[in-house]
Order: structure tokens, then sequence, then C-alpha cells
């Protein structure tokens, strides 16, 4: 099993690097493009350092949209993230699809394939974010903003589970619908996940400093819920997913 | 007489159609069987069927006594090649072959170059997949069912895109199986094929088996 799971991550940094690549440039473009909008209008540099930081992370990572912002690209990044992120998914999914069922189900169970699966793509999102994560907490500091790393810690943990979350959706959605009701039941998916993240950082938006910590076995539990359903689901329609050429 | 692979009426309805019709049929090991028939007369939906990857509409099938849909699972020991060979095209022919080993984990790098020496891919083996012409997948596709030893072999159309000289290699290498005391299950349309090389043949057509001969059994 740890093969096919080493195989998937190998198979994302050695075929899928330079997407990440060009993610991390198009990050990087909205707080630069915050900064200068502050630059422009001459507010001044301690709001700037004070209190743009946590928001914007949300926002930067496609965690919840930044009422606050003054670009417009406060509502393209977190679009363009979950996007990118979920065709990072699929795209792990779906990796080992072309080897046809007799391939692989007759030397692996179907259970221990998408556990294999499942574990791959936590592992990948971890790692994923991680690198984002860090990228960010540069170009923030570049920008002079001040970074509070429990702040940071946070966001990181909460993010993780709901972007899993959504990856686990996206493959149920791919496995139940054909290809004219994946694009409806994506941009359903997106705005549900939109309140999902945004009903676990609401308090941390509009009241305080910090996440409220009891909060994640909320979430901890949610995420477990997602996985049983979703695991159920695509086990259902795994051998079907097999013969869905037209889709890798 | 235990039989390796038992079908019991076997059928499969898809909305009125009849794919596969009262099928019953009882394979030994030490024997290869042929399945002939044209297009769409049901070969390839009973080899999947076999192998567990659709359910049959009513009927049994045991394999090695177990009836693999009761107890929702695949058969063990078994490989197979149906319709066309399926591997990753940005991987070589090794890597590929390397991966599935992986999984299970029996076999290591010395058992996957002698599987790809017996086609004749050895030559190939660092080329990727993706860059293979028929004969070459078609023969990867034999490799990766032949290399880790199993007991039973599904090859759907096997010779499909092989050269006649390919093709005659492909022949002694299952005849050397079979004195193993393997199960081997070929189909084709070609008549030629099997019965040079099958025990018995079954003829299909629209899912039903029409005709069945004993040819080279002692």
């Amino acid at each position: 099993m740890k093969y096919i799971i080493i195989s998937d991550l190998y198979y994302f940094f050695r075929k899928k690097i330079k997407y990440l690549i060009i993610i991390l440039f198009l990050l990087s473009l909205y707080p630069i493009a915050e900064r200068l909008v502050y630059l422009i209008k001459g507010l001044p540099v301690t709001f700037w350092r004070e209190t743009k930081m946590g928001p914007m992370l949300l926002n930067n990572v496609g965690a919840a949209f930044n009422d606050k912002s003054l670009t417009n690209l406060s509502f393209y990044v977190p679009i363009l993230f979950y996007t990118y992120l979920n065709f990072q998914t699929l795209s792990c999914y779906f990796n080992q699809l072309n080897f046809g069922p007799e391939n692989v189900f007759l030397r692996l169970s179907k259970i221990k394939w998408l556990i294999c699966k499942y574990v791959s793509i936590f592992i990948y999102t971890i790692m994923f974010q991680l690198i984002i994560y860090i990228f960010l907490i540069f170009v923030y500091r570049f920008l002079g903003l001040t970074i509070n790393i429990n702040e940071v810690i946070n966001i990181f943990i909460y993010d993780i589970f709901i972007k899993v979350s959504f990856g686990y959706l996206m493959i149920l959605l791919v496995s139940f619908f054909n290809k004219a009701g994946i694009p409806i039941m994506y941009i359903a998916l997106l705005l549900g996940a939109f309140n999902i993240s945004s009903l676990f950082f609401l308090q941390y938006l509009y009241a305080g400093k910090y996440l409220i910590t009891n909060n994640i076995f909320l979430l901890i539990i949610v995420f477990l819920i997602i996985t049983v359903i979703t695991f159920i689901g695509n086990k259902i329609k795994l051998l079907s997913l097999f013969t869905k050429e037209e889709l890798i | 007489m235990k039989y390796i692979i038992e079908t019991n009426d076997l059928s499969k309805k898809i909305k009125i159609e009849n794919i596969l019709d009262n099928i019953n049929i009882r394979l030994e090991e030490g024997n290869i069987y042929g399945f002939v028939g044209r297009n769409g007369s049901g070969k390839s939906m009973l080899f999947k069927t076999i192998c567990g990857f659709v359910k049959p509409t009513e009927g049994e099938i045991l394999v090695n006594g177990v009836d693999i849909y009761k107890k929702n699972t695949f058969p063990d020991d078994t490989r197979a090649l149906i319709e066309k060979p399926k591997f990753l095209p940005h991987l070589t022919g090794f890597e590929n072959l390397e991966l599935l080993a992986s999984i299970q984990n029996k076999i290591g790098t010395k058992k996957i170059i002698e599987s790809l020496e017996k086609v004749g891919l050895l030559a190939y083996k660092d080329k990727k997949f993706g860059a293979y012409s028929l004969g070459m997948k078609q023969k990867l596709g034999i490799a990766q069912v032949l290399m880790e030893d199993p007991k039973i072999l599904l090859l759907d159309e096997p010779f499909n895109g092989l050269d006649e000289q390919s093709a005659k290699n492909i022949r002694k290498i299952l005849l050397i199986e079979k004195e193993k005391g393997k199960l081997i299950l070929i189909a084709t349309h070609i008549k030629e094929d099997v019965e040079i090389l099958c025990d018995e043949v079954f003829y299909l057509d629209v899912g039903k088996i029409i005709n069945h001969k004993i040819i080279n059994k002692n």
C-alpha cells in the first residue's frame, strides 16, 4: 500500500511542481496589490502593520473572503486557489485509473486502494499547504506585515481539515455526476465550502485576533463524517469510475 | 473433481439485452480454455464477470470454491489482460510493472526483468509506455499477467497487434505455463489461435455458449 502512496506523492512532485510555482506567483500578487493600494491611497503604515495579516492570509489561502479588502483580487484568489487544489486532488485520485481495474484490483482490494488514495490526498494537501503558508509568510514579512505565528498555525490546522474535506467531496461529485453535472455541482460545492469555511473563521474575522480553539473538535467531527460518507460513496462508484476514461 | 472456476446459470442483462445468457462452465487447472466469438458475443463481459468487475444479474461464479459476489471480493492469485493493455503513459514499461509488483511486494526486479525478457520487451523496458507501439503494449500486458506467477490467467485477445514471430513466442510461453499447472483462459475471435493452443473451446454468440469442443485434452 505504501508504494501507491509514495507513487502518488512522487507523481505530484515530479509532474505537478511547475503548477505549484505558478500558483505561488499568483498568490503573491494579492498581498502585493493590497500593499500598493495602501501606498497609493497614502494610508498610515501602522494601520497596515497591525490589522491586515489574518484576513489577508485567510483570503490568500482561499479560506474566506476578505470583505474589507481594497482590491478585486480578494474575490478571485479563493476561487483560483480552491480550483487549483481540487484539480490536484482529482489528479491524485485518478493517477492510476489508466491502469484499468484488472491491473489494480486483482492485486489490491477496493477498500485498501481507497485508503491509499485518502491518505495520499491528506499528506499531499498538508505538504502543499505547508509550502504555500511558508511562502506567504515570507511575502508578508517582505511587505512589512506583522506576523503572528500562533495565528498562522491556527489557521493552518483549520484550513487543512476544510481543504481535505472539500477534496473528498469533489471526488464523490466526479464519481456520481456526469460531465454536464460536474460544473454545476462544483459551483454549489464551492459556495458550500466557503460557507463552511466562513462558519469556522467567522468569529476570527469579525470578533478578535484568535480563533476560538474549541471549534476544532466540531471541525474534526465534521471532517470524520465527510470522510466516512465520501469513502462509502466512492467505494460504490469505484469500478464504474475506471471506465470513465474521458475524465482523466 | 475440484474445479478452479465454476459458473452456474450465469447471466448478465443490461436493460433488456442479454449480455451473458445462462453460462455454465467448469474449468480445471493445467488446461487452456478458449472462448471464441465475434465482437459483442460476450467474451470480454464473461472475463470481467469472472474477475469480479461486473456483477451478474443471475447465477453464481465460484473461484477456488469462493462465491466472489457473495463475498464481495476479487479472485485470488489471478491476473488478467482484458480488452486493451492499460498502463500509465508517463512511466516506462519497467516502471509500470515495478509499480504494479510493489502493490503485493511478492516479486523483485529480477522477476520483472525475466517477464519482460520472456515476451521480448527487455530492449524497450526504459521507453515510456505512451510511446509504445500496439504490439509492444500488448507484450507489456502479457508480461504483467505472467510476472507474479499467478495460478489463473485470463487473456482477452492476447495476440492483437503481435507479429507472427511474437505470437508464436507467446503461444510457446502459454504452453509452458500450462505445463506448470496453470489455468489459462483465452478469448479471441480468431478460431485458429485457439485450436492450436486450447484443450477445450467454448463458442459464444449473443452471450450464449452455442458450442463446446474438446480439442487437445488428454
